[in-house]
């Protein structure tokens, strides 16, 4: 009786084919691994978090983000601050379907500088803030491909960002420094 | 950071290079290390949040082998463990690659406006997850043996040369190498020479067809013609070819130049005579991941015709998908899917008898409109290209299209040429014969490929993005 006993638990008890001792780390992956699997979701389940939170953008007023461009950049030397209608005129975008928008554009004859950025409600209105943009692009394009090389240049190195809420387009030779402005406001 | 960048070849390159060649030849350990500290350099200089993405994936990659090894040793199954480690390196590939996606689509089929958050593709995840997985599929198949040092495991899967854009290189490939591998200046040479070669295709024929097709994909309908399409779209079959053939070969090349011999992943490709062939020429290292790991596992060819014909639409969806989180890729995938279906049922015993020139030309017809799927990712963008290619809304030509082929004429000459195996065969020869002139031919294309470099703009490798 006692026998058939110690040979149940004996079957119960998994045997290593191979007689070898157990490295160290063998010996630190534990016995079925368990605690070492839940590490790794616990660490990558925090990365993905960081990385996903640094994804999205903070709610701001975009009018601080004007304020910040006017105070810190040339931008009121290069362009000027435009209304809904210009919006509608040149970017075919209503301002009543966004949340916030600034437009700027530099008004002089044979200059491609402007400046857009959109914050709105859901994502389908990003991507199709975005389709706007690629369409003014490509129209811009295609009017000063034959005698504007600058104007091209400036046009096919345009800037366009997409942030949480947030959609960022400009075309003008400090792009970078207008987008940054934005970044360091919504991050 | 870039093979084919300044800094690359004039600094990140002679210091790895120079430290490691001083380093004693016993001292293979040392050397490994010294690899990985440099790959997990090269990879953070355009990733510094990502790198620690790799590290992890190696540390979990790197336990998990061993697991799955000591459930096996208790006789346990360790399909558990495999499952678990398979289905987070997955996660992680999804989630970074195939969110957005995801997302993307749900929203465009059920209009519920989820939030699309843009996150950046850590560069070479495909590669390094399905090299991670083909070492666990193997350690739990048995045919290796578990690697219970984790810098070995970290390098196989963070090893600059191969990184970035492959080839994927299997665990039993190199596995003996980490250990045992001939450093010399022989091997020195022909893997400078190799880079070299692989840096001319690039810089000089790859970026130039790129620049072409830009320039024809940018034309107003006005200017545009059916001939245009074609030269636009030959430029990129080129481009293609050069740009990932080139990385591989700086690959293979700096890989040699540390001692590590990693397999082709091209063999002439657009010399093919049917696509089955093609397949078996282009990107060779991921069709053989999706053969050993994929295609073969789910009954391969040894079972019913409708079973068969399931698993190749499910292997080509599948590496269709592998290139890029967006439907352009899937009907590249599926295209090429059916038609090695059709050659497998239908054409193939007929398509052999044909004459060599109508072979060529069948297949180089067929994978310059797969290209068409794949390099347009815009769907009506793609069927306005088609269109024009089969002369819908254009002219035939105009003086747009003798733009393109005079001012291209030449290098479209020298790049059908550098398709085939003869330069290469003829250069070795004369090498052999006349070697401080081989060593001037290669010294000129290096030269002209750094001015370029110096000169030109800012141009990644196109499979960066897979």
């Amino acid at each position: 009786m006692a026998e058939k006993k110690t040979k149940e638990v004996n079957k119960k008890i998994p045997k290593r084919k191979s007689r070898r001792k157990l490295t160290p780390v063998e010996i630190f992956v534990g016995n079925n691994g368990m605690l070492i699997k839940i590490a790794f979701i616990v660490i990558l389940a925090a990365f993905l978090f960081v990385i996903f939170s640094a994804a999205n953008a903070k709610d701001i007023d975009l009018k601080t983000v004007s304020d910040s461009l006017k105070k810190d950049t040339d931008i009121t030397t290069v362009m000027k601050k435009m209304d809904d209608r210009d919006l509608m005129r040149f970017m075919g975008l209503n301002s009543n379907d966004y949340s916030q928008v600034v437009y700027y554009r530099n008004t002089t004859a044979l200059a491609v500088d402007e400046l857009l950025i959109v914050k709105t409600d859901d994502a389908e209105d990003i991507n199709a803030v975005a389709e706007a943009v690629d369409t003014r692009i490509d129209s811009q394009l295609k009017v000063y491909e034959s005698y504007g090389p600058e104007q091209c240049a400036l046009l096919k190195n345009a800037v366009q960002t997409k942030k949480g809420d947030y959609y960022f387009y400009c075309t003008a030779k400090n792009a970078d420094i207008y987008e940054e402005v934005l970044l360091d406001a919504i991050q | 950071m870039l093979f084919s960048s300044i800094f690359f070849i004039f600094v990140f390159l002679p210091i790895t290079a120079g430290v490691y060649y001083l380093m004693p030849e016993n001292r293979m350990k040392m050397r490994n290390i010294w690899l990985l500290i440099l790959s997990l350099i090269f990879y953070s200089w355009g990733e510094p949040v990502y790198v620690f993405l790799m590290i992890f994936s190696a540390a979990f990659n790197y336990f998990m082998a061993i697991l799955i090894d000591r459930e096996k040793d208790y006789s346990r199954k360790p399909k558990a463990a495999l499952t678990f480690t398979v289905v987070i390196n997955l996660l992680i590939l999804g989630f970074f690659k195939y969110w957005g996606f995801l997302v993307g689509t749900i929203n465009s089929i059920t209009g519920l406006g989820i939030r699309e958050v843009e996150l950046a593709l850590p560069i070479g995840i495909s590669f390094y997850t399905f090299q991670a997985l083909s070492y666990i599929f193997d350690v739990y198949h048995g045919k290796v043996k578990v690697q219970t040092d984790p810098i070995k495991v970290a390098l196989y899967l963070a090893f600059f040369p191969q990184l970035i854009a492959g080839p994927i290189v299997n665990y039993a490939d190199i596995q003996k190498q980490f250990d045992k591998r001939t450093v010399n200046a022989k091997k020195f040479g022909e893997g400078a020479e190799r880079f070299i070669l692989g840096l001319g295709k690039k810089v000089i024929l790859a970026n130039n067809f790129g620049a072409m097709f830009t320039e024809i994909c940018a034309l107003g309908d006005d200017r545009f013609s059916c001939l245009t399409a074609w030269v636009g779209i030959i430029g990129y079959t080129l481009q293609i070819y050069f740009d990932f053939s080139g990385y591989s070969d700086m690959a293979i090349g700096l890989a040699r130049m540390f001692g590590f011999e990693l397999k082709e992943n091209f063999n002439y490709p657009y010399i093919s005579k049917s696509i089955t062939d093609f397949w078996r020429r282009w990107h060779i290292s991921l069709g053989s991941w999706f053969r050993d790991y994929l295609y073969i596992p789910l009954g391969g060819n040894r079972c019913s015709r409708n079973r068969h014909i399931a698993n190749i639409f499910i292997v080509w969806a599948l590496t269709g998908l592998w290139h890029g989180a967006s439907w352009n890729f899937v009907a590249w995938g599926v295209y090429y899917g059916l038609i090695l279906i059709l050659e497998k049922y239908v054409i193939g015993d007929k398509i052999a008898k044909m004459p060599a020139a109508i072979q060529h030309v069948y297949t180089l017809l067929i994978v310059i409109i797969g290209w068409t799927f794949f390099s347009i990712t815009d769907t009506s963008e793609m069927f306005r290209y088609l269109g024009m290619m089969v002369g819908v809304g254009g002219d035939i030509a105009n003086t747009t299209t003798l733009y393109f082929i005079k001012s291209n004429a030449l290098l479209l000459i020298a790049s059908i040429a550098a398709c085939t195996p003869l330069p290469i065969e003829e250069f070795r020869k004369f090498e052999k014969e006349k070697p401080t002139i081989g060593l001037i031919a290669l010294m000129c294309i290096f030269i002209v490929s750094v001015a370029y470099l110096v000169f030109g703009s800012y141009n990644p490798f196109l499979y960066f993005r897979f």
